[in-house]
């Protein structure tokens, strides 16, 4: 009996330690006055909105306008698609359009609105020993890769760019193999500069390319191809099928980046540091 | 009268290895007991079953310690009554001064009876300096304090295993005169181990000289 | 002052988890070094086995576990430091426990017989037992504590590196190389092994004492 007591004493200021630091959840906070209930939003979405910096915008500004407090979490969009097939995620921002077609069509979402769009590109070293450059299309140029056998980094992780590049594959007819297409299995960042310091070709998001470009030697061997398009929506996660998912909060996120405000933020991110937006908005 | 120590027989074996067969084994209030015998004759493994820190075997008696049955209820309450000088003792990792008071903090005395205790037992044992380091002490001075350590307890029986042997004889002669009226004091019994005929001489009331583990 | 945040956090969560390790590691390591019971050896062997758990492993155990469909879905504490504190303690329980073992089970084994004599009770003895072995715990908390601060995968699946709410040093690092902020990276982990240092100071003199 006395053992148990003690075992008690030391096993309890531990738990409270958990339940101290898990906190938060559920927190009220004042505002105008009036209590209000602040709830846990799981956002799911691609690196390239973390690592352009896009998100430290828009998070502020949806969380002072509404009761929510967003928990992003940056993942490939196939990742993010996954999380949200398993309801684990209340709302994502993705640009994988194939996949979420077929997102929608298992009846996983309630909602899927554009937001925004900006470019893929093809970046590889300055010389393009593959000639790429000179190809009138995307998927010219990475059958004149493939043909010169020129280094090829894939992200291999099911990304929205990732599926991306297999549909321009796909477009050229031909299944990548040998030992110029390195699969890197990593995120934009780590595979860019992995083909940075192989000199290799990639392709890339627009948005994370002109984030990183300054540490990069790579430079743009194709871009503004109409086939390179690289669209960004937003999808509410299907409260019906998963009960738990914070549909208020997903909604209000959808609301507000397809919104005045969001979009608004969303128009001018990037003008500042890069001279130029680094997406374009899709909502007039 | 009850006794101190009453138990018979005493049987230990170490993995099918017997290594103490005794009869019987009586020590009353007041007496010493030396206990003589070789290297390896059980000596050392007497003192740890009769200080109820390793347990004898199925076979034996029951063990009566100040007149009470030792249980798994009263064993703690029963050793609190005794004190040990190892041949070995171990110095822990602090002051002199913590080491002779440990097992009176154990007991929970108060700070006042704890100091006076300590300085009235390293007086006796020509201790000076109580602030040093234990565990940096000679094997010599290490047994003066776990002389001091087992004395302060005021126990009613006090096991020694050798407890001067590593002491030269001036000071050993020295000591053994002001320890000896200390031994059955109050009607405190003592058992006393040693191999030294000298040291035996002047002391105990009683005598069991072992060999391989059985009375010689 | 993200950068104040982002440190606290880093040395709160891991402080949490070893304080837990410890509280739990302590007592378990010196059952499994005293204890004479069946299965000892084996539980010895896990503990021992666990210390080169891959974090990888336990970040994707500890996100099954608390998935909103997991068996811990209820409590809602994926994506808290609540999270990264339990799958660090997953990481670093078994290193205090095993080297909590083997820092009692290399005691000197007069200390039981002495302590026993000089009349502790059970608790008194285990409170001597640790006191004795005082440098090897101080190492397995600084170990754990190394393996807690250090580790990225498992936070980085469990608390998401969600700014102002989880990021942590590592995965600040993380990010900051894959957007190739270089300077930025750097800095950081300038930061965490000068925190890694701080702490292991404080306790490499609590360790040693007023030895020179």
């Amino acid at each position: 009996m006395k053992k148990k007591t003690s075992l008690f004493k030391i096993v309890a200021p531990a738990l409270a330690l958990l339940v101290l630091l898990a906190g938060c959840t559920g927190r009220v906070s004042t505002r105008g006055g009036t209590k209000v209930k602040v709830t846990d939003l799981i956002l799911a979405t691609t690196t390239s909105t973390q690592d352009t910096g896009l998100l430290d915008e828009l998070m502020p500004a949806f969380e002072k306008r509404y009761p929510f407090r967003v928990k992003t979490i940056a993942v490939g969009s196939g990742e993010a698609l996954a999380m949200g097939a398993k309801g684990e995620a209340d709302v994502l921002l993705v640009h994988s359009p194939k996949s979420e077609e077929e997102f929608v069509a298992a009846g996983n979402s309630s909602s899927r609105k554009p937001v925004m769009h900006n470019r893929f590109l093809l970046v590889g070293p300055k010389a393009d020993p593959a000639k790429a450059g000179d190809a009138e299309s995307a998927p010219a140029a990475l059958a004149a890769i493939a043909n010169a056998q020129a280094t090829f980094i894939s992200r291999a992780d099911e990304s929205g760019t990732h599926k991306k590049e297999l549909s321009l594959w796909e477009k050229a007819a031909i299944k990548p193999a040998g030992s110029w297409y390195i699969e890197s299995g990593q995120g934009m960042g780590e595979t860019l500069r992995i083909a940075d310091e192989k000199g290799a070709y990639t392709l890339v998001d627009e948005g994370t390319y002109l984030a990183i470009k300054a540490s990069l030697a790579l430079t743009v061997v194709k871009g503004g191809d109409q086939g390179l398009n690289n669209p960004y929506t937003v999808i509410v996660v299907n409260e019906k099928k998963f009960p738990k998912v914070n549909t208020e909060g997903a909604q209000a996120f959808s609301r507000f980046v397809t919104g005045p405000a969001g979009q608004a933020l969303i128009g001018k991110f990037g003008r500042g540091k890069f001279g130029k937006p680094l997406f374009t908005t899709d909502v007039p | 009268m009850t006794a101190t120590v009453d138990w018979a027989p005493v049987k230990k074996s170490y993995e099918s290895c017997r290594v103490l067969d005794i009869d019987k084994l009586m020590l009353g209030e007041g007496e010493i007991l030396v206990v003589a015998g070789a290297n390896g004759a059980g000596k050392s493994t007497l003192i740890r079953l009769l200080a109820l820190v390793e347990s004898a075997d199925e076979g034996s008696g029951e063990y009566k310690l100040f007149g009470e049955p030792v249980n798994e209820g009263n064993r703690l309450a029963l050793r609190r009554r005794l004190a040990v000088v190892w041949q070995e003792p171990y110095m822990f990792r602090r002051s002199v001064y913590e080491n002779i008071a440990m097992g009176l903090k154990w007991r929970k005395l108060p700070d006042g009876v704890i100091a006076k205790r300590v300085k009235a037992v390293a007086d006796l044992l020509e201790i000076e300096d109580l602030s040093q380091r234990a565990e940096k002490l000679s094997r010599g001075w290490a047994q003066r304090v776990a002389l001091a350590r087992a004395l302060a307890l005021e126990p009613d029986l006090i096991l020694l295993d050798e407890p001067l042997s590593a002491l030269d004889r001036q000071i050993r002669a020295r000591l053994l005169a002001g320890l000896k009226p200390l031994l059955s004091a109050n009607g405190r019994s003592t058992v006393y181990v040693t191999h030294s005929a000298t040291e035996a001489a002047g002391l105990g009331t009683r005598r069991l000289l072992l060999a391989q583990g059985r009375r010689a | 002052m993200e950068l104040w945040e982002i440190t606290w956090l880093t040395l709160k969560v891991s402080a949490s988890a070893v304080m837990v390790s410890i509280l739990l590691g302590l007592p378990a390591g010196t059952g499994l070094a005293l204890g004479r019971f069946r299965g000892r050896r084996f539980l010895m062997a896990l503990a021992n086995a666990g210390m080169g758990l891959p974090p990888v492993v336990v970040g994707l155990t500890v996100a099954i576990m608390l998935w909103r469909t997991g068996p811990l879905g209820g409590l809602a504490l994926l994506y808290t430091p609540a999270a990264m504190v339990i799958a660090q303690v997953v990481i670093a329980l078994p290193i205090v426990t095993g080297l909590t073992a083997a820092a009692v089970q290399s005691l000197d084994q007069r200390i039981r017989l002495e302590s026993l004599a000089l009349g502790a009770s059970t608790g008194q003895l285990v409170f001597t037992l640790w006191r004795e072995a005082k440098l090897g715990l101080l190492a397995a908390a600084m170990a754990g504590f190394g393996g807690a601060i250090s580790e990225v995968g498992a936070v980085l699946m469990v608390g998401g590196n969600i700014k102002g709410q989880t990021r942590v040093l590592t995965t600040a690092i993380v990010m900051e190389t894959r957007m190739g902020h270089f300077n930025a990276a750097i800095a950081l982990s300038a930061l965490l092994l000068a925190l890694v240092f701080f702490v292991n100071l404080v306790l490499t003199y609590l360790q040693q004492g007023r030895r020179p």
